[in-house]
Formats: C-alpha cells, sequence, structure tokens
C-alpha cells in the first residue's frame, strides 16, 4: 500500500512539469506590447459612477450622484440624492453647484427638486469643461465638494506655444470690411452715346472721319447725295467725343434705317457689373468699388450708380453699373475687368483674426488661451473679411484667443484619439 | 546499434576525421549559401492589390473601385480572406493566401482577376499588385539632397521638385535593375508637372470654358505616323509631329477664334512647372528631402542585396549633378553584420570558456581541445542543415543556439575516456598501446554514451511542440527550433563518431588527468554534504518541496511576454496626428520632433516618411508619419552599455513635449510587419459588420464604450472611420435645370479647377511631364474664388441674353456664365477618413487589451455585456479577434503535443533505465531544476517568454542528462553487486566531476549572454538567466536530492520485494 501514496507523488511532478511547461510557454499572453502607448482620454482621472452614469461624491452617510442631462442640444444638470448608499427624498436639500470656467466666467447653478431628484436652474453651456464646486445642505448638515471636470482641455506652456509658432491674440471690437467679386464688361456712357442715322437714303458723296477720330460737335462726318433731299446734305457730329462705330464708306448706297456712325463721348465710361444671386440683397447704390483694369495698372475707386430693376434671365444676374472717369482714354469699352464692392464696413464689438478659426464637432471653434491652459470654445460667427471674422456668441471682447497655428492647438486637443488603423 | 557505430568510428577512426572535414567544409559552404536576416520573416502570403483614384474621397474610392476589385476576388484557391482599405485617392485590397502558397502563383492567380474586373472599373482606373516583397523587403532607404549652395543648369538652388526628377529619371532607373531587388519606392519632394493655370475672369472674358481648354491642349499636342512612301527605290516613313516641345509651344496652343483672331493659351492661362497634389513627404533632420526604399525580391539574401545596392549608389552618385548626392540613410546589412557578430562572439567565447572548464576540470589540454571543436563542427553541419532546409540564419535562430547544451554529450563522453584511460594506465603502470587504447575508449564510451544519446534526444523532442507552433509565432519560433534541432543531432551524430576516433587518436602517450585542487575540495565537501543528506532524507525532500511551491508561486505571478521583440538597434517612431491634418502642416511638426530627437547624444539621424509613397505599399494618411531613428554604434555613445529601454524613454522624453503628436515605438522591421500582417495587434477585438458607416461607427463607440467599463480592460480604442474635414459642393437640381447645365458639366469643373486634370504630357528626351490644367494655386484654397468658378451655359441661352440685356453697344459676352455658387451650396463637414473592409464587408474594429485579468473570462464577460447592452440592427454583426485568437489556437494545439512530447520523453526514459521508477527519478529532476530558472528570472526582473521557455527546456535537458549519467552509472555499480548506499555513494562521487563539467560549461558559456547588450540580447538574456539559475538548482538536485530520493525508492521496493 505504501505505493500508492509514492506514486500520486510522482503524478504531482509530472503533472507540475507539465503545468510549469505550459505556463511558461503557452500561457504567455501578448500582455504588454511596449509599443502601445495609453492615451488617456480624460484628464479628470478615474472616479465613481453612480447608477444614473453620473459621477458619485460621497461625504460620510451623505451622498449625491451628479449627472449632466443631455436632451437635445441643451443640457442640464441632475443630482440624486443617497443617504447611506439608499436613494432618498431630494426636497429640503440644498444644492449649489459653482462652475468655474477657464478665461474667469463662473456659472452658479441652484437645485430644486423635481421627482426623484433635483434639477438645476441653468443650462448647461458647451464645453463641459469646468472645476466644480458643490455645497450641498442636508439635515442641517453641511458638504463640500471640488473637483475638476475638464473636457479637451490643453496645457502648454510659454516656451511650447513659442516652439509651436503659436500665437496668442485679445478678442476685441474691429471693423470688418465685407467685399463682393464681380465681373464686369467696361460699355460706353449710354448717355453720351449717339447712333447717328443718314435721315435720308442716298449715295455717300465723301466720309470725312475715321473709325476713332476725335470729333467735336458739329463737325461734319460724311456727305450724302439723296434723291429725296434733291441735293447732297451733310452728317454732323451732335455731341464731341470719339466714333466708336462707322458703317459708311464714299459710293455707298445707305438707307435711312441703318446706322452709319457711333459717337461716343468716353470721358466717363460705364461699368457694368454682373451681380449674383446670393448678392442681391447686399447691394446698394452708392456702395464703393474698386475696379482692377487686369492690365497691371493700379485700381481706382469709383461708387455704384445704378441697379437694374430687371434681371437677366439666363445667367439669373442682375446688372449694377459704376461710373468711370476716363480721362486717358484707359478704359476702353468692350473690355473686361473686376470689381470689388463693399458692401458693408461695420465696427463689431467681437472679432477674431480668420486664422483662428477651426472646425470642431461640425461646429467653429476658437481656442480660448489662459495662462497656459487653451480650450476650445464654440462661437457663433458673424460677418467676415480677409482678415478678421465677428464673433456674435462663445468669446467676449478682451478674452485670449489663439490666433495663429490654432490647428496645433487642435491636434494637441484630440491627439488622444490618433490612431494609425490599417 | 549505438556501439557498432563506435566501433565503427575508432576502427575507421582516419575515415571518420576525413568524413568529419569534409561535412565541416561542407557547411562551411552552406555558410555563403545561408540566407542570413535580421529577424525571422513572419509575413503571410500576401498579393496587394493598389488602386490609385486621383482626387476621389474615401467614400468614392471604396464604392467604384474596392468593392468590385474584392467581389472579384472572392472564390480563390487557397484565399484565405481579404481585406481593403479606401483612403481619399487610394484603394488598397490585400489578398492573403493559406501559408505556404507560392507567391507567383497567387499573384498570377490575382492579375487574371484583375483582367477581368478592368472593365468594370472607372475609365483610366489601373489597379497595381504591389511589390513582390515580405516584411524583410525594405532594405534600404537612402536620400537625395543637394548639398547647401548647390545650384542647378539654370543656376537656381535645388528644389524639391527637381531633386525628386532626379530620384525619378536617374536613380531609380538604375537602382531597379541591382539583381534581387524588385521595387523602388519613392516619397517626397514634388513630381514634377506642367501647370496650365487659367485665371477664371478671362475665361469669362474669352467666352472659353475648362473644357474648351483641356479640348484644345489634347488637340495640338500628338505626334501622328502616317505609314510610308516609296520613292525611287526607298521606303521613307511619314511622320506628322506635333508634340510641344516646352513651355512656349503651350503658350501658344489655339484655344478659341474671335472673329478670327486667335485666342491663345497664354492670354487666359499662366503655363510652368507646378508641385503635384501630392500624397506623401519626407524628412530627414528636421528637412525636407526626397527618400527612395529599396525593396528586395521575396527568398533573396538581405545582406548581399543591400550591399549590391550600396556599391550601385556609389555608381549613381557619380552620375548625378555636382551638388547633388544620394546618400544612405538605412542599410540592413548593419542589422545583419551586428547578427553574425553576435553568433561569432558566442562561438568564440562559448569555446574558449568549455576550453578553460575542461582544461581546469581535466586537467588535459588535449582533451578540452578536442571537446571544444565539437562547437564549430556542429555549428558547421547546422548551417549546412539551414541551408538544405531554406531556414534563414537569424538573432531568433542563431541567437538562441546553447553551445553549452552542444557540447554536453560530447564533455560527457570525453571525461569518462579520460578518467578510464588514466585509470588503465596506472593500473598497468604504462602508456597503453593503440589496440588496448581503442578498447578502453569504446568501453568507456559505451558506458556513457546511451544516457548522453538519450539526453541529447530527450531535448530534441521537448523542441518538437515548438514546431506545432502555427501563424505567427510559428513563422518565428520555427526557425529558431529548426536550427537547435539540427546544431543538436549534429552534435549527437559527432559525440558517437568524430569524438571516440579523436580522443583515441590524439589521447596517445601519457594521458595526464590532474585532479585539480577546486576539484578535489569540491568532492570533499560534497561527500561531506551528501552523508548529511542521505542521513536526513525527509528534511532534504520539505526543502526542496518548499522551494519548487515558493517558485511556483512566484511563477505565476510573473509578467509575461509571449513573442519577444528583437532589438533592431533603431527606433521606428510613428506620429500620429487627428485625421484632417495637411501633409504641410504635418511637416512642419514633423520637423521640430526630428530636430528634438536629432539632440539626443546617442541618435545618428532621423528620417521619416509622412503620408503615402509613389508606390502605396504602406497607405497611410497625411496626419500618419513613419519616422526612423537611427542611432550611432554603441561605442560612440555617452554609456555604451544604455539599455534600449532607457533610450527610448529618453526619446520619449525629448518630444513627449512637442504638441498635438501622439505616438508609439516600434522597430523599422517590426513595423514593416506590423502594416504588411495588419492584423488586430490588441489583445482582443470586437470587428463589427454592417453597411452603413454611420450606423457602423455608432455601434462601434458604444462596444468602445462597454468594453471599457469591463474590468480588465485597457488602452480601448475604437477604429477612428470619421473625422476628415470635408468642402461638399452640394449641387441644386432645381438651379441646374433652370441654367439647363447637366450635373457632369459642373462637376467636371470643379474637378479640374480644384483636382486638376491631365490633358497630356510634355517630353523631354526620355523624361514625360504632365501637363496639368487646374486654378492658380491662390485661387485654389480660397472658398470665394471656388463660389465663383464660372459654369459655361449652354449656348441656346445666349441668344435672349443679348436681347434682354440693357447696354446696346459694345460686344455682349460670346457666352454666358453662371458662377458655381448659383447652382450649388458649400458646406465644410466631416466625412469618412477611411473606410475598411474584410472579407467584402464594411468593418469597424474596437480593440483592447486586457490586465491582470486571463483572456478567456474577458471575452465571456464582455460578450455577455456587450449582447445585452447594445442593441445591434439587423444586417450587422460582431465577431471577436485579435491575439487571442492566436494565443487560444497555440494553446490548443500545445495542449496535445506538449503531454505527447512529455509522454515520449518518459518512454525514452524508461527505455534507457528498463524501469518506471528510475524514469520517474530522473524526471522528478525537472521541476527542481526549474525552480532556479523562474528565481534568477524574477531576482532580474525578466518576465516568462517563449525565450526563456526554451532557456527552461535546455535546463530540463541538461537535468535529464546528468539525472540519467547519475543513475545509470549508480544502477551500473549494483549489478557489479554493491549494496544500495555504497553505490550511490561511490557512484555519486565519480559522476560529480562530469556533473560539474556539464554544469559549468552550459551556465559559464552563458555568462556572456546573460550580460549581453549586443544584438539579440533580449533573446538571450531570459535564456541564459533561465540556464544560469536552473543550473545552479538542477546541479544541487542531481548531485543530492536525486541520491535520496534513489535510497527512498530503492529501500522501499527492497523492504516490500
Amino acid at each position: 500500500m505504501s505505493r500508492s501514496p509514492n506514486r500520486r507523488g510522482r503524478c504531482v511532478a509530472v503533472a507540475a512539469v507539465s503545468l510549469l511547461w505550459l505556463s511558461a510557454a503557452l500561457s504567455c499572453s501578448g500582455g504588454d506590447p511596449s509599443s502601445e502607448r495609453a492615451a488617456a482620454a480624460s484628464t479628470t482621472g478615474e472616479f465613481r459612477t453612480g447608477p444614473h452614469g453620473g459621477r458619485l461624491l460621497e461625504d460620510g452617510s451623505f451622498g449625491v450622484e451628479l449627472s449632466i442631462y443631455e436632451k437635445g442640444v441643451s443640457s442640464e444638470y441632475r443630482a440624486y440624492v443617497f443617504e447611506d448608499a439608499e436613494p432618498r427624498d431630494p426636497a429640503g436639500i440644498e444644492l449649489e453647484v459653482t462652475l468655474h470656467r477657464l478665461g474667469g466666467r463662473v456659472d452658479r447653478i441652484r437645485f430644486a427638486p423635481r421627482g426623484d431628484h433635483l434639477v438645476g436652474d441653468q443650462e448647461i453651456d458647451e464645453p463641459h469643461s469646468f472645476d466644480v464646486e458643490v455645497a450641498a445642505r442636508a439635515d442641517g448638515r453641511e458638504h463640500h465638494f471640488e473637483f475638476a471636470s475638464y473636457e479637451g482641455r490643453v496645457e502648454l506652456d510659454a516656451e511650447q506655444v513659442a516652439a509651436a509658432g503659436i500665437e496668442i491674440a485679445t478678442a476685441g471690437p474691429a471693423t470688418i470690411r465685407e467685399t463682393v467679386l464681380l465681373n464686369g464688361r467696361i460699355t460706353p456712357d449710354e448717355d453720351r452715346l449717339v447712333h447717328l442715322m443718314p435721315r435720308f437714303p442716298g449715295v455717300v458723296r465723301s466720309v470725312h472721319k475715321r473709325l476713332g477720330d476725335a470729333v467735336a460737335a458739329g463737325e461734319l462726318l460724311a456727305v450724302i447725295e439723296s434723291n429725296e433731299s434733291l441735293h447732297p446734305y451733310e452728317l454732323r457730329a451732335r455731341l464731341p467725343g470719339t466714333v466708336i462705330g462707322k458703317e459708311i464708306s464714299p459710293g455707298e448706297f445707305v438707307s435711312s434705317d441703318r446706322e452709319v456712325f457711333a459717337i461716343a463721348d468716353l470721358a466717363n465710361v460705364w461699368l457694368a457689373l454682373d451681380v449674383y444671386r446670393p448678392d442681391f440683397g447686399r447691394l446698394r447704390v452708392g456702395q464703393r468699388v474698386r475696379v482692377d483694369p487686369g492690365d497691371g495698372r493700379p485700381p481706382i475707386e469709383t461708387t455704384i450708380a445704378y441697379l437694374s430693376p430687371t434681371g437677366a434671365a439666363n445667367t439669373q444676374t442682375l446688372l449694377a453699373r459704376a461710373v468711370l472717369a476716363n480721362p486717358d482714354r484707359s478704359w476702353r469699352p468692350g473690355l473686361f475687368a473686376t470689381a470689388e464692392v463693399e458692401v458693408s464696413d461695420e465696427e463689431v464689438p467681437v472679432a477674431v483674426a480668420t486664422s483662428a478659426l477651426q472646425r470642431l464637432r461640425d461646429g467653429d471653434v476658437v481656442f480660448l488661451a489662459d495662462g497656459d491652459l487653451f480650450e476650445a470654445r464654440p462661437v457663433e460667427l458673424g460677418r467676415r473679411d480677409a482678415e478678421r471674422v465677428e464673433v456674435r456668441a462663445g468669446l467676449t471682447a478682451g478674452q485670449r484667443y489663439v490666433a495663429r497655428n490654432s490647428f496645433v492647438v487642435k491636434a494637441e486637443a484630440g491627439k488622444s484619439g490618433a490612431s494609425h488603423d490599417h | 546499434m549505438l556501439e557498432a557505430v563506435i566501433r565503427f568510428s575508432l576502427r575507421r577512426r582516419w575515415a571518420v576525421m576525413g568524413l568529419t572535414l569534409l561535412a565541416a567544409a561542407a557547411g562551411a559552404w552552406s555558410f555563403t549559401q545561408l540566407s542570413i536576416d535580421a529577424v525571422p520573416d513572419i509575413t503571410n502570403v500576401q498579393v496587394q492589390i493598389n488602386t490609385e483614384a486621383p482626387g476621389s474621397s474615401p467614400l468614392e474610392t471604396e464604392q467604384r473601385i474596392t468593392f468590385p476589385v474584392e467581389t472579384a476576388l472572392a472564390g480563390l484557391p487557397r484565399l484565405s480572406y481579404t481585406r481593403s482599405l479606401s483612403r481619399y485617392g487610394l484603394s488598397q485590397v490585400t489578398v492573403v493566401f493559406e501559408d505556404g502558397t507560392d507567391i507567383y502563383f497567387a499573384r498570377q492567380l490575382v492579375g487574371e482577376r484583375l483582367r477581368e474586373v478592368s472593365a468594370k472599373l472607372p475609365p483610366g482606373i489601373e489597379p497595381e499588385l504591389g511589390p513582390i516583397a515580405t516584411g524583410l523587403g525594405e532594405i534600404f532607404m537612402f536620400t537625395v539632397s543637394a548639398e547647401p549652395g548647390a545650384q542647378d543648369a539654370d543656376g537656381r538652388p535645388w528644389d524639391s521638385t527637381s531633386l525628386r526628377t532626379l530620384q525619378d529619371w536617374v536613380v531609380k532607373p538604375q537602382l531597379r535593375n541591382v539583381p534581387g531587388v524588385t521595387e523602388v519606392n519613392s516619397i517626397g519632394g514634388y513630381v514634377k508637372e506642367i501647370h496650365i493655370t487659367p485665371r477664371p475672369e478671362r475665361l469669362i472674358a474669352y467666352g472659353l470654358s475648362f473644357r474648351d481648354l483641356l479640348d484644345a491642349i489634347a488637340r495640338n499636342n500628338r505626334n501622328v505616323g502616317a505609314g510610308y512612301i516609296e520613292r525611287n527605290g526607298e521606303q521613307v516613313l511619314v511622320r506628322v509631329p506635333g508634340q510641344v516641345a516646352d513651355l512656349d509651344e503651350i503658350r501658344r496652343i489655339v484655344v478659341g477664334h474671335h472673329a478670327g483672331t486667335p485666342v491663345h493659351v497664354a492670354e487666359i492661362a499662366e503655363v510652368g512647372p507646378g508641385r503635384e497634389l501630392r500624397t506623401g513627404a519626407a524628412t530627414e533632420n528636421g528637412e525636407e528631402v526626397v527618400l527612395g526604399t529599396v525593396f528586395m525580391l521575396i527568398g533573396e539574401n538581405s545582406r548581399a542585396v543591400s550591399r549590391r545596392v550600396a556599391a550601385k549608389l556609389e555608381e549613381v552618385n557619380r552620375t548625378l549633378p555636382e551638388g547633388v548626392v544620394v546618400k544612405t540613410v538605412y542599410d540592413r546589412t548593419n542589422l545583419v553584420d551586428r547578427t553574425i557578430a553576435t553568433v561569432e562572439k558566442n562561438l568564440v567565447e562559448g569555446a574558449l570558456l568549455v576550453i578553460a572548464v575542461l582544461f581546469l576540470l581535466l586537467g588535459n589540454a588535449r582533451a578540452a581541445f578536442l571537446t571544444a571543436l565539437v562547437i564549430p563542427l556542429a555549428m558547421l553541419l547546422t548551417f549546412a542543415g539551414m541551408a538544405r532546409a531554406r531556414v534563414s540564419g537569424n538573432l531568433m535562430s542563431l541567437g538562441a543556439l546553447d553551445f553549452g547544451l552542444i557540447v554536453d554529450g560530447a564533455v560527457i563522453i570525453v571525461e569518462n575516456c579520460i578518467r578510464r584511460l588514466s585509470e588503465a594506465q596506472q593500473e598497468r603502470g604504462r602508456p597503453l598501446p593503440l589496440a588496448e587504447r581503442l578498447d578502453v575508449v569504446a568501453d568507456a564510451t559505451r558506458q556513457v554514451v546511451r544516457p548522453s544519446v538519450f539526453g541529447v534526444m530527450i531535448i530534441l523532442i521537448v523542441y518538437v511542440p515548438i514546431l506545432a507552433l502555427s501563424g505567427v509565432e510559428g513563422k518565428m519560433f520555427h526557425p529558431m527550433a529548426i536550427t537547435v534541432i539540427f546544431a543538436l543531432f549534429a552534435a549527437l551524430v559527432l559525440s558517437v563518431t568524430f569524438v571516440p576516433a579523436a580522443v583515441a587518436l590524439l589521447l596517445g602517450g601519457r594521458v595526464v588527468e590532474r585532479e585539480s585542487v577546486i576539484l578535489r575540495q569540491a568532492r570533499r565537501s560534497y561527500a561531506w554534504t551528501l552523508d548529511r543528506a542521505l542521513r536526513w532524507p525527509a528534511s532534504v525532500l520539505v526543502a526542496a518541496v518548499l522551494l519548487l511551491v515558493a517558485s511556483l508561486a512566484i511563477g505565476s505571478r510573473m509578467g509575461r511576454e509571449f513573442i519577444p521583440s528583437l532589438d533592431e538597434g533603431d527606433i521606428a517612431l510613428h506620429a500620429l496626428r487627428i485625421p484632417g491634418t495637411s501633409l504641410t502642416q504635418a511637416v512642419e511638426m514633423q520637423r521640430s520632433l526630428e530636430s528634438a530627437i536629432g539632440r539626443l547624444p546617442e541618435v545618428s539621424h532621423t528620417f521619416t516618411k509622412i503620408g503615402t509613397a509613389e508606390v502605396a505599399t504602406d497607405p497611410m494618411p497625411p496626419s500618419v508619419a513613419d519616422g526612423f531613428v537611427i542611432m550611432k554604434p554603441r561605442s560612440e555613445w555617452p554609456d555604451p552599455r544604455k539599455p534600449k529601454a532607457d533610450l527610448v524613454r529618453d526619446v520619449e522624453a525629448a518630444i513627449d513635449r512637442l504638441p498635438g503628436n501622439s505616438y508609439e515605438f516600434t522597430q523599422p522591421i517590426e513595423m514593416r510587419f506590423n502594416e504588411l500582417i495588419a492584423g488586430v495587434r490588441s489583445d482582443v477585438a470586437v470587428k463589427v459588420f454592417g453597411d452603413d458607416l454611420e450606423v457602423l461607427r455608432i455601434l462601434g463607440e458604444e462596444i468602445a464604450e462597454i468594453l471599457a467599463r469591463v474590468p480588465g480592460a485597457a488602452d480601448v480604442k475604437s477604429e477612428q472611420i470619421a473625422g476628415l474635414p470635408l468642402l461638399e459642393i452640394d449641387l441644386d437640381r432645381a438651379a441646374l435645370a433652370r441654367f439647363g447645365l447637366s450635373l457632369e458639366a459642373v462637376q467636371e469643373v470643379v474637378q479640374v479647377a480644384i483636382g486638376g486634370w491631365v490633358a497630356g504630357q510634355v517630353f523631354e528626351g526620355d523624361r514625360r511631364f504632365d501637363l496639368v490644367v487646374r486654378l492658380p494655386e491662390d485661387l485654389r484654397a480660397d472658398f470665394g474664388a471656388i463660389e465663383r468658378l464660372p459654369i459655361a451655359l449652354a449656348a441656346e441661352a445666349q441668344t435672349d441674353a443679348s436681347r434682354l440685356h440693357p447696354p446696346r453697344a459694345g460686344p455682349t459676352p460670346a457666352r454666358a456664365f453662371v458662377p458655381l455658387g448659383a447652382v450649388a451650396d458649400l458646406s465644410i463637414g466631416t466625412g469618412p477618413n477611411q473606410v475598411s473592409r474584410e472579407n467584402g464587408k464594411r468593418r469597424v474594429v474596437v480593440s483592447a487589451n486586457v490586465r491582470d485579468r486571463d483572456i478567456g473570462s474577458f471575452v465571456a464577460e464582455a460578450e455577455q455585456r456587450i449582447r445585452d447592452g447594445v442593441a445591434v440592427p439587423s444586417g450587422y454583426w460582431t465577431t471577436w479577434g485579435g491575439q487571442f485568437e492566436q494565443l487560444e489556437s497555440a494553446s490548443r494545439r500545445l495542449q496535445v503535443v506538449v503531454p505527447l512530447a512529455l509522454l515520449l520523453i518518459f518512454a525514452i526514459l524508461a527505455g534507457v533505465f528498463g524501469s518506471f521508477r528510475h524514469a520517474l527519478l530522473v524526471f522528478s529532476g525537472v521541476p527542481l531544476a526549474w525552480t532556479g530558472g523562474i528565481l534568477a528570472l524574477w531576482l532580474r526582473g525578466i518576465p516568462l517568454s517563449i525565450s526563456a521557455g526554451v532557456g527552461f527546456i535546455a535546463l530540463s535537458g541538461v537535468a535529464v542528462l546528468n539525472g540519467v549519467v547519475m543513475i545509470s552509472f549508480v544502477n551500473a555499480l549494483r549489478r557489479e553487486g554493491k549494496g544500495v548506499s555504497e553505490a550511490l555513494r561511490e557512484g555519486a562521487l565519480t559522476r560529480l566531476r562530469p556533473v560539474l563539467m556539464t554544469a559549468l560549461v552550459a551556465s559559464l558559456g552563458f555568462v556572456p549572454m546573460a550580460l549581453s547588450t549586443s544584438a539579440g540580447a533580449e533573446v538571450q538574456r531570459p535564456l541564459a538567466t533561465v540556464v544560469i539559475g536552473g543550473i545552479v538548482s538542477s546541479t544541487a538536485l542531481t548531485l543530492i536530492v536525486l541520491p535520496v530520493l534513489y535510497r527512498i525508492v530503492e529501500s522501499r521496493t527492497r523492504r516490500r520485494g
């Protein structure tokens, strides 16, 4: 009988061997691929969650669970109260939550009972990133909690900011000049344009002016011999200008419904601009226009003189007109020009550099700077020009923001999510 | 049988020596044939299909290219699975075949299917097969750069476009033909293009559309052949050249006419060299460069090929213009040479130590020398075997070779021969004549040959389970197991043929066997200890059991690591940025990253590939950068012994403060493997399959949230499939209808204006450059300009235009236009970053690692929670994957194979002794031997790994070997009629020397390895540590516990008997 314990012992030895083999060689799990670098998703760290998914704060037997309840676009604070980990009636509990946000804004939220919980009296604006102070009063005892709840907050010291080429500026009032860029053509001033037709049909005896000749008022243009007028009659210029059209040659028969000369006074020319539909409402007579001749000469300024009451059916455009002084005749009718119309020139209370804008979660944001801390602020934008953009909401005058290389801050805030997927 | 072999070797000793020499020569020749690489190749059999889709967003790429390609591949023979990735401008389908499929066969199959599918793809889209290379293929990288102040032919400083042109047309064509090179891939700089950039207002002014411009260029840039004519017996070819020769000719192309006045390209557009819309960039030490990567053909010898490439580059450098240099930035030869140096060092040190130990303990230099000879001989024979079996030499296979173990068998035989020879001499008082000497050697060999042969065979068997591993583990460890098996087998053969023959030949004359002082001292104290131990067997056993339990407890709590990471010396560094990061921004960020790393004293240089190269072997978005940090040789470091981990920490510290980057550290080859295998690299992964990307994204996020809450979960990540900023130009169909415009016409304008359109090519000798029409750069990026893009209206609309437009004089526009903004809404949003598919279905991966918990229970719990917590809509499903799959399959195999191997070992032991009891006795030594190994690992803080496991295997071999030798000797003494105690004492004291010798040889031989920091150290360190620690406990066991156990077992048997 003494064999059996012995054999058992040996079996154990064999088993131990196999176990060791197995444990050493095969159950070695992939464990810790050192290349993997865990990136903390939130800077806030771990906390206890309550049954409603919120943060559970406890002080002795008193417990309160704070959760931000998102209902569609807006969100509110809800608080559930516990006594010895058991839910209790929230009536009679005084609760106040103070949110300290980056940039100095402080939200004070008071709570009132509603059903089995307390509800905050104001909406919580995005971003939900703040230092939270909770003061509760229950059964005559005070409870105080403090915690940080940051979202997308980035810390960069001065050295890092400089190295990354980040520039910080202060939001404030600015003049925003909105412009509309339009294509147009130079046309003669139609008020100073004459189309000459012979009074009587006849044979042209002589022609005295050529295309492009300057003419004075009353100057002889051509002589026509007509059967109706019975003797040759003279065709004279009615106003001073330049011959811009001529369809008459000596010996030719001209009829009285044919235009033979077009004479325009080119001291002023018109710029006919095509305005596209989205810009209709923004144009007014009198707005300033910068016209680029497109041939290297400097642009000149004028104003909108006329807006057509009708539109063009095929292009769905509207005609706008500006008058250009043309002392040296360098604006030649028929040529194209581009014009920049200043449609508004307004002082706005808060504006930021357009290079500050980034997009985050399908909205525009500006990164607020407060010391070494940076945080995205969703902004509602108004008017803009090439350099500046009006901020209607989300940022107040005097707040500092990232004006240049704001992408770096966005990248830093979002880097925990950056991954290399194949 | 063995005896016959020994007798034969002794009789034909010269022949045996000659044969050995021949075999050694064959081995030496094989070494030159051996493909030597740094690490084992773990790439699966795969074919990459890359399809470029210029300008297409991920969704379009997937819909129009990836899907048809993938569908066409279904049902290929030996297909394992397909996966695909659709990114901006690129579709990559990877077809993975079963292991063992011939790569050329696989490529041919894929090629055939691609020909069938090409009709279904959009015009001009051409799928291409990736290079015929494995993860070890990227053997050589170089940069093309200009020296400061160097100027090109026109006297301008070299820019990245002209450097890229040199790379594409001078460097690459030469390297491509180097034997063994399958591809040279370029990244960085800009491919030269000729840009024709029309100003929209001029198009409007002349009434011309983008299409008119494209057509005009296409019609005016063609050479035509017109056959031949015969003239006076001569055949004359007719040719009508029309290709534009230079930029001026392009400028003179006529686009339209106005009343007989031609409008030339020059009137409406700028013409000049421009930059492509590139998908990748490269930097070196903070500067933008052009980078080339040489891919080695599958199965080539990386050392030979990279040497050829380096030689070719020397030549290329001479052909480059002055001031432009091609510089090597990564050369696999370095790593391979270091691998070889490690093996060489092991060989030499091992041999020296073995000689020293043998000389000290045997007191006979000749014997020591001939035993040590076994090491190089076994090595050469191993090379021969490896070359025949096409196993590559690398850090795993050669670095883990254990020379102490190889000579063990020979040591035992030589020791016994010497002892017997000197005994015989003393007995007779004269040197032995040859015949007697042969007899003594034969007898002495026979006496110990069975135990030593069986000992080696047992070690061989323990390695067999490793051959049962499959997949990545299999590819990683097979070469090692095969090499060790070859080496042991060679040593085994040598110890029964060459060793006795050499002993007989070399140990003529007086055999000196001096018991050294150390040994005499050792023997005296051993006798004392053994007596005490035999007197108090119970306390010995209790102590042994306690030790065992303690070490088991420690072992169960030690860290684990499945696949050791082989140190390649250099660091590869993924810099990851948020999706949507532009290439320019990424280059800027990489610049500061590289200069920060460059300041470390150990770093030689750094270079980076950002985004995707010309051949998309690794399709990365611009937000991902593959950085390489190349180290100086260790001798140039401030502290040459600094561990790699510290260095990585230093690098991390240097770059951690740079905002906007997150990092992953790996190594160049490892990184390439990861890219190619691209399975999920985390422990577990949930793959969600389905149709709608948005639904998949939400499901992925929900599952990630649930996974993160399961205890033990770490690094939970959901694949980023969204987040790519997208400017969407939504066309208003009603507005289009009002203007009589077709959707396509408007799309084309946007495509040409922003994306650019290749209108033809310009030839400069052999070089050819695309002629691209697109908006001037300043307008392309301007949303306002995009909104004002002129869309030409159809001709019939013009007539009523002239009627209604008030101004009567002056020309009316030749053609009416509307701005894009009038028919489309521009909005910026985010779209899919990439679309991944697996086996023909869209997929999102949620990955997680598991810490402090076994994966099986984690998966079970997570699965339950997901089932409860996530409502998976119909048509969507989830599967589990990740490393744990491989782990499970490996465990299942090993659960069968390991017990089988153990059984086999036991059977062999039982066969040796003809007794189960003795077999078990010897077997019981294994766990005790392991206690020392575990303790040693624990003390040095090294985790359990396969490499440590190999150490345990070797250790078991030594333990069994010593046990067998000891027990069989004692048994022999008892057969001579001695009593148990007497036989035990005499046997144990006689075997002290061989036991100590094998122990010392094995452990001292490993000391350099245990302390090593050179290439291969991470494989060798755990192994050497285990063996050294284990040898101590194993020797103690063999010498003390084994005799005690033997006596207990034997006395009981006898009492019962």
